[in-house]
C-alpha cells in the first residue's frame, strides 16, 4: 500500500514539474517575451529594459527555469507585475471561497444524485425512471454559467431572495451562507443529473451480480439490498470519477464566480488574463494544477484502501 | 412427509420470435430427511426448475402452469413479500459459482449476519455463525468472519455458503452443482462435507447435478432431467443397477468410471440435445434413441410402478 | 468485436431504424439538423446584417420588425443569433474534427509504435488532461491574446489528449488480437495493419466521444466568448451576445433570455443526439468516456 502510495505521489510530481516547464516555456514560443507581454504594445523600450531585469529575463534560459522551480518550490509563485504582490498570497486569499463553492456544489449534488440514482433503480422502468432519465440528461447539457444568469435573474433582481454580487462579509456567516447559495446551485446542478445517472447504471450493473442475488436467496429486503450490498461495490468507480469531476467543477466555478461577482479563483485568474498578467496566471495554473493533482491522488488512494481486492493486488 | 413437491410445473423463457420451453410438465416430490437428485445436461432445465423453487427465475422466465408446495401450501401464488420471507428460512439455495456468490467489498461476517438477520434482525449470534463455520470444517472461524471473499479459496467459500444456507434452519436445502465450479479434491471434500451434514439435517435436500458421481455418493433418489422433462425417476440404487429409460441407459454407459480400459474412446450419446423453442409432438429423446420407434412421434406415456417413474413408449417401470 | 464500419447493409439500416425510434434521439437529431441548417444558411435565412448598427432602434423589445428585438447598439438580435449558430457549430465543428485526427494519429501511435514513445506520450497525455481545461485554456488565452484562431487552438489543445487516450487504450486491445498476431506472420506490413485492421474498429467510439465533445466545446466557446476571452466582438458569439445582454439586464432584460435559449437547445440537441447514437452503436463499450 505504501509502495502504491509513493508510486502515485511521485506520478503526480512528475505531471507537475511537466506541466511547470509547459507553462514557463510557452511564453518564449511566442514572439516577445513576458515582460513586452504583461506591459502591452505601449511599453516604451526602458520600461521593458527594467521589467525585464526584475523578472530576471536577462538571464539564459535554463537558468531561468532553474530558478523558477527553485522559487516554487520556496513556495513563492513569482509576483505580480502590477500590483507587486506576491502570486501566491493573491491565490490564497481567495482559494477558500472557490474551494468552499466546489465542496458544496459538489456535495448537494452528491447528495441528491445518489438518492435519485438509488431512486431509479427501485422504481426500475417505471414512468419515474424514464423521467429521470430525460431530466438528468437534459440538465447535464445545459451550461452552468447560463443557469447562474438565469438563477441570478429570477432569484436576486426580480425576487430579491438572495445576494446577486460577492461573497458576503467577513465574520458574517448568514450573508456568506446566503451568497453560496445561488453559485453552488449553479455550479452542481450539471452534475445532479450525471451522479444520478452513474449511481444509476453502476448500481443496475451491481444488481445483476450473482452476489446480489445470494442476498436475495435468503429473503433480504429489497432496500437493505440496494443500500447495504449494492451501493457499497457501486460506489468505489464513482469515487475515482468524482475526483476527475472535481477539475470539471473548479471549471465551472471560474465562470460562476464570474456572474456572480463573487471573489475566488476564478475572478482572479480571468482579471489576469483580460490584463494580460502572466505571472498571476501562470501561478494560478500551477497552484491549480497541484491542488488537482493532490484531489485526484487521494481519491485513487481512498478507493485503494476501500476496495479490499484493490488492496491486495497492490500488496502483491 | 413431502416438504417440497414440484406439481406439473412448466416454466418457458420469452425470446426473440417465440418461447423456450424450458421446464415442461414436471412433478417431484421430496421428503424430510431424504436427499433428491435431479439430474440432466447441460440445458436440460435443472437449473430452472431449481430457480424455480426458490422463487428467483430471472426476468424473461414464467411459470405458464402448474404449481410448487411448501408443506402443502402453494408457494408460487403467494404475494412476493410473502416469498420473501420463504427465502432463506424456509427454503435455502446454495450456488454453483463460490467465486462470485459473495459481495466483494464486505467481509464475510458482515454478510452472514445480515442474511440470518433477514427476517429477524436480533439474530446474529456471533457464536452460533461461529460454530457452524466450524461444523463445515473452516479452520479458524473467528478470523474467517473479519476476512474478505477474495481471501478465500473456492472450496473454502463453498463451505461458508453451505454454512449460511444451514444456518437458517431451512426446511429445504436446495444446492445448484454444489461442485461443478470446484477441483477435483475440493468437490471430493465438498461431497464428504455434505454427507456429514446430513446427519444432522432434518430438512430435505435437493441437489441439481449433472455428475453422476456426485448422485451416488450423496442422493437417496434420482430425477433423470431431459430438455425440461422428468424422464426417469427411482431410488439411487435402481436407477445404477437398472436404468430403466434409454437416455438413463446411454448417460451411466458414458460414465468414465465404467469404461472399460482399453476400449479406445469414450462412449457419448449421438446427436444433440432439441431446440426447446421448437420441440417435437412426442418424445423429445426419440432421435437419438436406439431403441427409437414410430410409435415415439406420439405423446409419451408415463409408467409409474413401485417407487418408480419412466418417461417412455418403449420402456416400462 | 463489432464495429460500424463490418455492419452489413442490413445491420446498418437497423441501426438506422433504431436511432430513429429513440425518442431522445431523434429529438436530438432534430434540433441538430436545425442548427446546422441555421449554421449553412445563415447568409440566406437570417433578417438583418448581424453586425449593422442602427443606434437609434436600439433596445427595441421583440416586435414584428425584429422578431428577438434589438440590443445596445441597435443590432437585430434574431439575425445575430442565426449567426452565432455557425460560428458556434464552425469553431466547435472545426476544433473537435482536428482535435480528433490529432488524438487519432498520436493514440495509434502511442499504441501500436514502440514502447518508450508510448510512455513519453502517455506522460504528455496525463499532464495535458490533469489540468481543469479552463486553466490551461486562459493560459493559453494570456500568452497569444483572444482571438478565434487562439479559441480553435486552445480547444484542440484541450481535447486532443482524451480522444488520444482512448484510441491508444483502443489499439493496445486490438493489437494483441490473434488476428492481428496472424496477419503479422504473414508478413502484412506496418501500413496495411493500421489502415485495414485497426483504423475501422478504433473509429466508432471515437465518433461517439466526438460528438458527446460538442456540447461542452459550443459551452467552452461560449463561456469564454461571454468573459470577452473568446471570439472577439463584434462578432455574435452568443456568448457575446449574453455578456452585453448582462450588462443590459435592467434596459433590456428579453436579450438575456433570447441568447440563453439557442444555447441551452444546441447543446440538449446535441447531447440527445449523441446519447441516442451511444445508445444505438456502443451500448456497453468503450465509447463512454464515463464509463
Amino acid at each position: 500500500m505504501l509502495a502504491y502510495a509513493i508510486r502515485r505521489l511521485g506520478l503526480s510530481v512528475l505531471i507537475l514539474i511537466v506541466v511547470m516547464t509547459a507553462m514557463y516555456g510557452m511564453v518564449f514560443l511566442v514572439p516577445g517575451d513576458p515582460a513586452s507581454l504583461a506591459l502591452g504594445p505601449r511599453a516604451t523600450p526602458e520600461l521593458k529594459e527594467a521589467l525585464r531585469e526584475r523578472m530576471g529575463l536577462d538571464q539564459p534560459i535554463l537558468t531561468q527555469i532553474f530558478y523558477f522551480f527553485g522559487n516554487v518550490l520556496r513556495g513563492d509563485l513569482g509576483i505580480d507585475v502590477w500590483s507587486k504582490r506576491p502570486v501566491l498570497d493573491q491565490i490564497l486569499e481567495v482559494f477558500p471561497n472557490t474551494l468552499i463553492l466546489g465542496i458544496v456544489a459538489l456535495g448537494w449534488a452528491l447528495g441528491i444524485g445518489i438518492l435519485l440514482g438509488c431512486a431509479a433503480v427501485v422504481w426500475r422502468d417505471s414512468w419515474v425512471d424514464r423521467l429521470l432519465g430525460v431530466l438528468s440528461v437534459s440538465v447535464i447539457s445545459v451550461p452552468s454559467f447560463v443557469v447562474a444568469i438565469y438563477a441570478l435573474i429570477v432569484f436576486a433582481v426580480w425576487l430579491n431572495w438572495l445576494p446577486a454580487i460577492g461573497a458576503g462579509e467577513k465574520g458574517d456567516l448568514a450573508s456568506q451562507i446566503r451568497a453560496l447559495i445561488l453559485p453552488a446551485f449553479a455550479v452542481g446542478i450539471g452534475w445532479v443529473g450525471y451522479l444520478a445517472r452513474l449511481i444509476r447504471a453502476s448500481m443496475l450493473e451491481v444488481m445483476e451480480a450473482p452476489h446480489i442475488r445470494t442476498a436475495r436467496a435468503f429473503g433480504m429486503r429489497e432496500r437493505d439490498i440496494v443500500f447495504r450490498h449494492a451501493l457499497p461495490v457501486a460506489i468505489v468507480p464513482t469515487i475515482s470519477i468524482l475526483a476527475v469531476g472535481f477539475g470539471s467543477i473548479l471549471s465551472s466555478a471560474v465562470f460562476v464566480e464570474s456572474v456572480f461577482s463573487r471573489p475566488g479563483i476564478g475572478t482572479l485568474i480571468t482579471g489576469a488574463v483580460e490584463k494580460r498578467n502572466y505571472p498571476v496566471v501562470m501561478g494560478t495554473v500551477l497552484f491549480m494544477t497541484g491542488f488537482y493533482l493532490l484531489v485526484v491522488t487521494t481519491a485513487d488512494l481512498l478507493i485503494a484502501r476501500l476496495d479490499p481486492r484493490v488492496r491486495d493486488v497492490l500488496r502483491s | 412427509m413431502t416438504v417440497l413437491s414440484v406439481e406439473n410445473l412448466s416454466v418457458s423463457y420469452r425470446i426473440p420470435g417465440g418461447k423456450l420451453r424450458a421446464v415442461r410438465d414436471v412433478s417431484l416430490g421430496v421428503h424430510s430427511g431424504e436427499v433428491l437428485g435431479i439430474m440432466g445436461e447441460s440445458g436440460c432445465g435443472k437449473s430452472t426448475l431449481a430457480a424455480a423453487m426458490i422463487g428467483l427465475l430471472p426476468a424473461g422466465a414464467s411459470v405458464d402452469d402448474g404449481t410448487i408446495r411448501l408443506n402443502g401450501a402453494d408457494i408460487l401464488r403467494l404475494p412476493p413479500e410473502q416469498q420473501r420471507r420463504l427465502r432463506g428460512q424456509s427454503i435455502a439455495m446454495v450456488f454453483q459459482d463460490p467465486m462470485t456468490a459473495f459481495n466483494p467489498v464486505l467481509t464475510i461476517g458482515r454478510q452472514l449476519s445480515d442474511f440470518i438477520g433477514a427476517h429477524d434482525a436480533s439474530r446474529h449470534s456471533r457464536s452460533e455463525i461461529v460454530e457452524m463455520l466450524k461444523r463445515v470444517g473452516i479452520p479458524d472461524p473467528e478470523r474467517c468472519l473479519g476476512r474478505y471473499p477474495h481471501e478465500l479459496s473456492g472450496g473454502m467459500r463453498q463451505r461458508v455458503a453451505i454454512a449460511a444456507a444451514l444456518l437458517m434452519k431451512p426446511d429445504v436445502l436446495i444446492a445448484d452443482e454444489p461442485t461443478t465450479a470446484l477441483d477435483v479434491t475440493m468437490e471430493a471434500q465438498i461431497i464428504h462435507l455434505l454427507r456429514d451434514l446430513r446427519a444432522g439435517f432434518s430438512g430435505a435436500i435437493v441437489i441439481v447435478t449433472h455428475h453422476l458421481g456426485v448422485i451416488a455418493e450423496l442422493c437417496d433418489r434420482v430425477a433423470v432431467m431431459y430438455a425440461g422433462e422428468v424422464v426417469e425417476e427411482a431410488s439411487v440404487d435402481a436407477l445404477f443397477h437398472d436404468p430403466r429409460h434409454p437416455y438413463s441407459r446411454a448417460l451411466l454407459s458414458c460414465d468414465p468410471a465404467v469404461v472399460q480400459p482399453g476400449a479406445g474412446h469414450l462412449p457419448t450419446i449421438g446427436g444433440r440435445v432439441p431446440d426447446l423453442s421448437a420441440l417435437p409432438p412426442g418424445c423429445a429423446f426419440a432421435a437419438r434413441c436406439t431403441f427409437a420407434d414410430p410409435v415415439c412421434a406420439d405423446p409419451v406415456p408415463r409408467h409409474q410402478a413401485a417407487g418408480r417413474l419412466v418417461l417412455c413408449h418403449r420402456s416400462e417401470a | 468485436m463489432s464495429s460500424v464500419a463490418d455492419a452489413s447493409p442490413a445491420a446498418r439500416r437497423s441501426i438506422g431504424r433504431a436511432l430513429l425510434s429513440d425518442p431522445m434521439g431523434l429529438a436530438g437529431l432534430a434540433l441538430v439538423t436545425a442548427f446546422l441548417l441555421m449554421a449553412l444558411f445563415a447568409p440566406w435565412i437570417a433578417p438583418y446584417d448581424p453586425i449593422a448598427l442602427d443606434v437609434r432602434a436600439k433596445f427595441q423589445p421583440p416586435s414584428a420588425a425584429h422578431w428577438a428585438g434589438t440590443d445596445h447598439l441597435g443590432r437585430d438580435l434574431l439575425s445575430r443569433i442565426i449567426w452565432g449558430a455557425r460560428l458556434a457549430l464552425g469553431i466547435s465543428i472545426t476544433s473537435v474534427g482536428i482535435a480528433g485526427a490529432i488524438g487519432l494519429v498520436l493514440g495509434l501511435i502511442a499504441g501500436y509504435g514502440p514502447r518508450w514513445l508510448d510512455s513519453i506520450l502517455v506522460l504528455i497525455f496525463d499532464s495535458m488532461s490533469s489540468l481543469p481545461m479552463i486553466f490551461f485554456a486562459l493560459a493559453v488565452i494570456t500568452v497569444l491574446g483572444p482571438g478565434t484562431t487562439t479559441l480553435i487552438l486552445v480547444i484542440v489543445l484541450v481535447s486532443f489528449p482524451a480522444y488520444a487516450r482512448l484510441i491508444r487504450t483502443q489499439t493496445l486491445t486490438l493489437a494483441g488480437a490473434d488476428y492481428i498476431l496472424a496477419e503479422k506472420a504473414m508478413g502484412a506490413g506496418t501500413g496495411r495493419i493500421i489502415f485495414r485492421h485497426l483504423l475501422p474498429n478504433v473509429v466508432g467510439p471515437l465518433v461517439i466521444l466526438i460528438c458527446m465533445d460538442i456540447p461542452v466545446v459550443i459551452m467552452l466557446e461560449a463561456g469564454l466568448s461571454y468573459l470577452n476571452l473568446g471570439v472577439k466582438p463584434p462578432s455574435p458569439s452568443w456568448g457575446n451576445i449574453l455578456s452585453e445582454g448582462y450588462n443590459a439586464l435592467r434596459q433590456a432584460p428579453y436579450v438575456v433570455v433570447v441568447a440563453g435559449i439557442p444555447l441551452v437547445l444546441a447543446t440538449l440537441g446535441f447531447t440527445f443526439l449523441g446519447e441516442g447514437l451511444r445508445d444505438v452503436l456502443d451500448p456497453r463499450g468503450a465509447g463512454r468516456r464515463w464509463g
